[in-house]
C-alpha cells in the first residue's frame, strides 16, 4: 500500500534522539568519576573526606546542585561536538570513532586550558571528556553501512 | 575671601563630624539558664572588655549579660570538690553526683553590664541602639554564649538567650537593618554552630552569593552544622582555649595568661592587627577544636563554580592561606606540603580514628559498669538508710542531720566504693582523652580546609567577575579594618 511505504521511509530517517539526550549526562557521570579518582590518587583526597568525615548530605547536595548546572554546558558540548563530528566526515571524509575521539578531545583539552586552567591536573579530565563525548557521537553518527563494513 | 570662609567652615563642619563619629561595641554573654551559663563564658567576656579597654582608641561599651544587673545568681563555676566527708564527695560518687557536687553559683561580675540579654528585652535595646548609629559611626557586635542550630536552615540557627530565649539569624538580621548601610557592622561569634551567622551578609539573610546593601562582615568559631570548642564550668585558664581565646590574644598581643605572643599577629606589618589578621592568627595558632572561618572564606567557598570544584586539589598555592597551611602542619609535626603531607595527614587520621573509636568504646562501657556498681552500693545503703533515697522530704533532712557521717563511714568502707572512684576518675580522664583526639583531628581538618582556601583564592583571582571581585573586596575592607 502507498501510505504505508510513506511511513516507513519516514521511520528510517528519524533521527535516534535519546542517545543525544542521554549522552551528557552519562559522560558528565564519567567526568565527576575522573575527578573522584585524580582527587584520591594526586589531590588531597576532598571528595572521600567529605563524604567519610563531614556531610555525606552535604557531598551528595553538593554534586546534585553542580549537576544541574553542569548540564546545560554539557548539551551545549555535545552540540558543538557534534556539528565537528558532522564537519570532519562530510568535508574531510573524517569518518568513524578514532577522528571523532580525537577532535573531541583536543576541544576539551582547548577549552578547558583557555577557559578553567593550564595544569595538568585541570586538563585531563575535561579532555577525557570530550574524547568519550566524541567517540559515542562518532559513532552514533556513522551511517549503519559503514559500521557494517567494519 | 569669602570662598576661604566658606572651606574654612566646612572642613570644621567635616571634622566636627569626624570628631561626633564613634566606635560601638555590643557584647551579647552568658548562657541561657543558670546551669549553663558557665564561668568561663563570664571570664571570656570580662578579657574581651579588658582587651577593648587596652587597645587605643575611644569606643562605646554595651554589654548585655544574662539577667542583666538582677541580683539572682546567673553563673555556675565548677571546681573539683575535695575527697572528705565534709564535701560529701562519698555520697555524691554513690548518688551520681559529682558534677553538682562541684559547682557553685554566684551572681556575674561582668563590668558596664546595662542590660540582661532575655530575647524579648534585648532586642528592643539593640534596635534602639542601632538605629542611633550614623555614618563615620563603626559598629563590633561580639557574642559569647552556647549556639542552636537549625539541621533545615542556616537562618534558623540561634543564639541561647537568657531564660532560655533565642534570637534567629533572621531575626539578628531584622535588628542589623536598622543600622543605616554606611555604618561598617563588624560581628564575632564564637558558638557553636556560629557559622549560620554568616548569612547577616546576604539580603534577608538567603543562601546566596550576594551581598546585602548594608556593610558586614564577621567571623565565626565554627561552621553552620558543626559544635565549637565546648565550655567548660572550669576556670583553670588552661584549660580552655577556644576561637575567642586566640582572636583576642592577637588583639592584645597578649595570651589570656598574660605571656606574649611568640608570633606577630601583623601579617602585612602596617602596625595594626586588623580583625582579619586576628582570625588568621587564630586559625595558625589555635590548637583546638574549632575550625573557625571568615566571611571572606564562606564567600569564597559560596562562589567557587562547578567547573573548579573538585579539580586540581593536589594544587599548592603560595598565598596567604597556603602559608597557613605549612605553618599548621610544621606545627603538628607533619611534612609541609606535597604528596608526603597527604600521606601522613591519612595515616595520622585513619590512627586518630581507630584511638576515638576505642576511647568512645571504653566511655560507653565505662557508663555501663558505673550504673551497675553505683546501684549495688546505693541498694546496700538504702538497706540502712532508706532515707537517703528520697531527696527533698524531711526524712531526708533527718537522715542529713543524724545519720549523714555513719552513712558516708559506710560507703568509705564499703569493699566496691575504691573501685567505683577509680572507674569515675576514668571516666572523667577519658573526656579529656577525647577532647585531646578530638583537636588533633581538627587540625588535620584545618589543613585541609586552608589548602582548600588557598586554591579557592587563587581560583577566585583568575575566574572572578568584576561584580564578585567589588564584593569580595567590600568583605575584605570590613574584615581588614581594626578593633
Amino acid at each position: 500500500m502507498p501510505w504505508q511505504r510513506k511511513k516507513r521511509r519516514k521511520s528510517k530517517k528519524r533521527p535516534p534522539l535519546l542517545p543525544y539526550i542521554l549522552i551528557p549526562p552519562a559522560v558528565y557521570a564519567v567526568h565527576v568519576f575522573l575527578l573522584f579518582l585524580l582527587d584520591s590518587v594526586r589531590g588531597d583526597g576532598l571528595m572521600l573526606h567529605q563524604y567519610l568525615n563531614e556531610s555525606r548530605g552535604g557531598l551528595v547536595r553538593q554534586l546534585v546542585s553542580d549537576g544541574w548546572r553542569a548540564l546545560p554546558v554539557f548539551y551545549a558540548a555535545s552540540l558543538l561536538l557534534w556539528f565537528e563530528v558532522r564537519l570532519l566526515s562530510r568535508f574531510l571524509h573524517w569518518r568513524g570513532v578514532v577522528s571523532a575521539a580525537i577532535a573531541g578531545a583536543a576541544t576539551g583539552w582547548l577549552l578547558a586550558f583557555f577557559l578553567i586552567g593550564k595544569s595538568m591536573a585541570v586538563v585531563i579530565p575535561y579532555t577525557i571528556s570530550g574524547l568519550l563525548m566524541a567517540a559515542v557521537l562518532g559513532r552514533i553518527a556513522q551511517p549503519p553501512a559503514a559500521r557494517k563494513r567494519r | 575671601m569669602r570662598f576661604r570662609a566658606i572651606l574654612l567652615s566646612a572642613s570644621l563642619l567635616l571634622g566636627m563630624k569626624s570628631v561626633a563619629a564613634a566606635d560601638h561595641v555590643w557584647i551579647v554573654g552568658g548562657g541561657p539558664a543558670l546551669g549553663n551559663s558557665q564561668a568561663q563564658i563570664e571570664l571570656n567576656v570580662n578579657w574581651v572588655i579588658q582587651v577593648l579597654h587596652g587597645n587605643p582608641g575611644a569606643r562605646q561599651l554595651h554589654v548585655y549579660y544574662t539577667d542583666g544587673n538582677a541580683p539572682g545568681k546567673d553563673v555556675v563555676l565548677w571546681q573539683p570538690p575535695k575527697e572528705s566527708r565534709e564535701t560529701l564527695q562519698p555520697l555524691a560518687r554513690v548518688f551520681d553526683e559529682v558534677n553538682a557536687n562541684g559547682e557553685s553559683y554566684y551572681s556575674h561580675q561582668v563590668p558596664h553590664v546595662v542590660g540582661g540579654t532575655e530575647a524579648s528585652a534585648l532586642r528592643p535595646s539593640l534596635e534602639k541602639e542601632f538605629s542611633t548609629l550614623k555614618p563615620g559611626d563603626r559598629a563590633l557586635l561580639i557574642y559569647n554564649g552556647h549556639g542552636l542550630h537549625d539541621s533545615r536552615d542556616a537562618a534558623g540557627n540561634t543564639l541561647r538567650l537568657w531564660n532560655n530565649t533565642s534570637l534567629s539569624v533572621r531575626e539578628l538580621d531584622q535588628i542589623m537593618n536598622r543600622i543605616d548601610p554606611a555604618v561598617p557592622v563588624r560581628f564575632v561569634f564564637t558558638q557553636c554552630f556560629s557559622g549560620g551567622f554568616e548569612r547577616l551578609v546576604h539580603p534577608r539573610a538567603q543562601d546566596t552569593l550576594e551581598l546585602g546593601e548594608a556593610n558586614r562582615c564577621g567571623f565565626f568559631a565554627e561552621s553552620e552544622d558543626r559544635e565549637a570548642e565546648g565550655c567548660s564550668a572550669s576556670i583553670k585558664i588552661g584549660d580552655y582555649r577556644d576561637y575567642s581565646t586566640f582572636f583576642f590574644a592577637a588583639l592584645q598581643g597578649r595570651m589570656r595568661t598574660g605571656e606574649l605572643i611568640e608570633v606577630n599577629p601583623d601579617r602585612d606589618g602596617d602596625g595594626v592587627v586588623s580583625l582579619h589578621e586576628a582570625h588568621l592568627f587564630a586559625l595558625a595558632q589555635g590548637q583546638n577544636a574549632d575550625l573557625p572561618r571568615s566571611t571572606t572564606e564562606v564567600f569564597l567557598e559560596r562562589w567557587q563554580p562547578w567547573y573548579l570544584r573538585w579539580v586540581d586539589t593536589g594544587a599548592e598555592p603560595d598565598n596567604v592561606y597556603g602559608k597557613i597551611a605549612r605553618e599548621v602542619a610544621r606545627k603538628n609535626g607533619l611534612p609541609e606540603a606535597g604528596p608526603a603531607l597527604v600521606h601522613e595527614m591519612r595515616g595520622r587520621r585513619q590512627a586518630l580514628a581507630t584511638a576515638m573509636d576505642s576511647l568512645l568504646d571504653e566511655q560507653a562501657s565505662l557508663g555501663q559498669e558505673l550504673g551497675a556498681l553505683r546501684s549495688a552500693i546505693r541498694k546496700d545503703v538504702a538497706a540502712r538508710w532508706p532515707e537517703a533515697l528520697s531527696p527533698y522530704t524531711l526524712n531526708f533532712a533527718n537522715f542529713l542531720k543524724k545519720d549523714l557521717t555513719a552513712a558516708q563511714d559506710f560507703i568509705l568502707a564499703h569493699p566496691r566504693y575504691a573501685e567505683l572512684v577509680a572507674k569515675q576518675d576514668r571516666r572523667a580522664a577519658l573526656d579529656e582523652e577525647v577532647l585531646h583526639v578530638d583537636r588533633d583531628i581538627t587540625q588535620l581538618d584545618k589543613i585541609l580546609r586552608l589548602r582548600t582556601l588557598a586554591r579557592l583564592q587563587s581560583q577566585f583571582e583568575q575566574h572572578a567577575t568584576a561584580r564578585e571581585r567589588e564584593w569580595y573586596g567590600r568583605l575584605m575592607s570590613c574584615e581588614g579594618q581594626g578593633l
